[in-house]
């Protein structure tokens, strides 16, 4: 699944550590995310989208 | 732990846990030894203890490494506990029925019953350690591909 999550990261500065770090989560986790190759759960989408605060929607099934 | 510095999977941890799942079907293929043959009853005792303590321990390790895993991490292990269970479940009948098919057309067309109710013991026997071996090598390639991609 595509979804905003590096753009979103690279807007703020945050290397994916960092970003790891404040999803609690490995930057392996990250990484996969962000590459489109692992779905988060529904609690790690939240997570994501509250930190970015963005809707989870928007970032995960993009805008159109 | 510090989640957010393991960069991906480590080759290390799989390399150990393989020799550890080696050496535990070779232990586990001697215990089932040592219960088919005529030894001590000290030696019968020591066996089945190591065949029942042996995937206990493996439980609990791997129920405090889910606890202290992230999702991905554990979503991995998940499914490679998956294939590694199935596969050991087929695992018996497929080399019992292969025994038995290779007796009967390229042997001498009997089939030993006995023997083959003690290799049933040892395949049995080995079976934790093998859904081991595979679940850990499978785990191991979905966070490999996971981070084949990584920054």
């Amino acid at each position: 699944m595509k979804n905003t999550v590096r753009e979103l990261r690279s807007q703020r500065g945050w290397t994916q550590a960092e970003l790891a770090v404040r999803l609690k989560v490995t930057r392996n986790s990250v990484n996969a995310v962000e590459t489109g190759r692992y779905e988060p759960s529904l609690t790690l989408a939240l997570r994501i989208a509250r930190l970015f605060g963005e809707p989870v929607e928007d970032i995960f099934l993009g805008r159109d | 732990m510090n989640n957010a510095l393991r960069a991906g999977p480590s080759a290390v941890a799989l390399a150990i846990k393989l020799v550890i799942a080696i050496a535990w079907i070779g232990a586990s293929g001697y215990a089932s030894w040592v219960l088919l043959n005529e030894t001590s009853k000290v030696y019968d005792i020591l066996a089945a203890l190591f065949l029942f303590i042996a995937p206990v321990a493996w439980t609990v390790y791997k129920a405090i490494e889910v606890k202290l895993s992230d999702e991905l991490y554990r979503n991995a292990g998940a499914r490679g506990l998956i294939h590694g269970l199935r596969f050991a479940a087929l695992w018996p009948c497929l080399m019992l029925g292969g025994s038995v098919l290779s007796s009967l057309f390229l042997g001498d067309g009997e089939v030993n019953v006995s023997g083959l109710m003690q290799n049933a013991v040892t395949y049995i026997a080995i079976m934790p350690a093998i859904a081991v071996l595979l679940s850990e090598t499978m785990s191991f390639s979905l966070l490999w591909s996971y981070a084949r991609r990584q920054e």
